[in-house]
């Protein structure tokens, strides 16, 4: 999980598309 | 255009370049504040006081760590993304950044408003089953859940393993899953040992004690490779359910205007610090750096 600057942000915008993905899909909010 | 205002111009081009650099060479001339997102003793706290340890001794300078809990995380996140982007306010935290982004439409900042500068501390979601579960394996589990529905356990409502595990259930394998939350990852640990849950879903390194002494049977790693702490559980994607990729992280994160000089210096003594720790270690690989 050693990633330099580009790919830590690169991976993190990654992740927030695939649990938003995730998250729409089974209808969950914390609001 | 005058020779005074091209002179003048140069001046002003020339100090402008120096401006970052010199800072960011520099860097750090102050207390370092490391704003952990969850409470103490959680995965976030021991990799947070870790690496801030780390820091303070290669950068010469104090590394505060607070924990400021609340919110699923959101408190710390918000405080930092609004602190200065000097590179002296870090923020830790876990997946929850990632997963808040939508499931918390109210938080007062986006995730826009910061910038990840290392991501470490990799660990798989596992799902476990009782041993004397019928299914034999993840194929067979998920056929018998298309006959009747069948309850999983997790950590809580929103953490990481019950939204991915929700995801796969319902949207993958399109099988009728009730969720059971739990408060921890220890409690639904002990109620699959119990028997009181068909499944569980957790984080891995909350499970693998429980697999390796046989009280628990892994037989799904969201991961694209088996982990060597448990290294007879094949992933999902040997189970025939490929592209299933779910676990939790530990991230460090600035406000987006720091600059770059800094994020790239944080980052470098970051994996330095993880690389050093990988080479002295010769077990626990459940969770990677």
């Amino acid at each position: 999980m050693i990633k330099n600057e580009v790919e830590a942000a690169d991976y993190f915008k990654s992740e927030v598309a695939s649990w938003g993905k995730m998250t729409r899909a089974i209808g969950y909010s914390s609001d | 255009m005058s020779p005074f205002r091209a002179q003048l111009h140069i001046v002003v081009a020339v100090a402008a370049c120096l401006a970052h650099p010199a800072g960011a060479q520099t860097y750090p001339t102050q207390i370092i504040t490391l704003q952990v997102a969850f409470a103490a003793g959680g995965i976030a706290d021991v990799v947070a006081r870790l690496v801030g340890q780390k820091l303070s001794e290669r950068f010469g300078q104090a590394v505060v760590v607070e924990n400021r809990g609340g919110a699923g995380g959101n408190l710390a996140a918000k405080a930092v993304s609004g602190a200065a982007p000097d590179g002296y306010t870090i923020l830790a935290t876990t997946t929850s950044l990632a997963v808040n982004e939508t499931a918390t439409k109210n938080k007062g900042f986006s995730v826009d408003d910061l910038r990840a500068i290392a991501i470490v501390a990799f660990s798989p979601d596992v799902l476990a089953v009782h041993p004397s579960n019928p299914a034999k394996d993840l194929k067979d589990f998920i056929d018998n859940g298309k006959m009747r529905s069948f309850t999983y356990g997790s950590a809580g409502v929103g953490t990481g393993p019950h939204i991915g595990a929700e995801y796969f259930f319902r949207e993958t394998a399109k099988v009728q899953a009730v969720h059971v939350p739990f408060t921890g990852g220890a409690p639904a640990v002990t109620a699959a040992i119990g028997n009181h849950v068909d499944a569980i879903v957790l984080t891995l390194p909350t499970v693998v004690p429980s697999i390796t002494q046989r009280l628990l049977r892994g037989i799904g790693l969201a991961s694209a490779v088996r982990n060597s702490a448990v290294p007879t559980v094949p992933t999902y994607g040997e189970m025939g359910f490929p592209n299933v990729y779910s676990g939790s992280w530990v991230g460090f994160f600035v406000p987006t205007k720091t600059p770059e000089a800094v994020v790239a210096k944080l980052n470098a003594q970051i994996n330095a610090i993880c690389r050093s720790r990988r080479r002295r270690r010769s077990s626990g690989p459940s969770v990677s750096t």
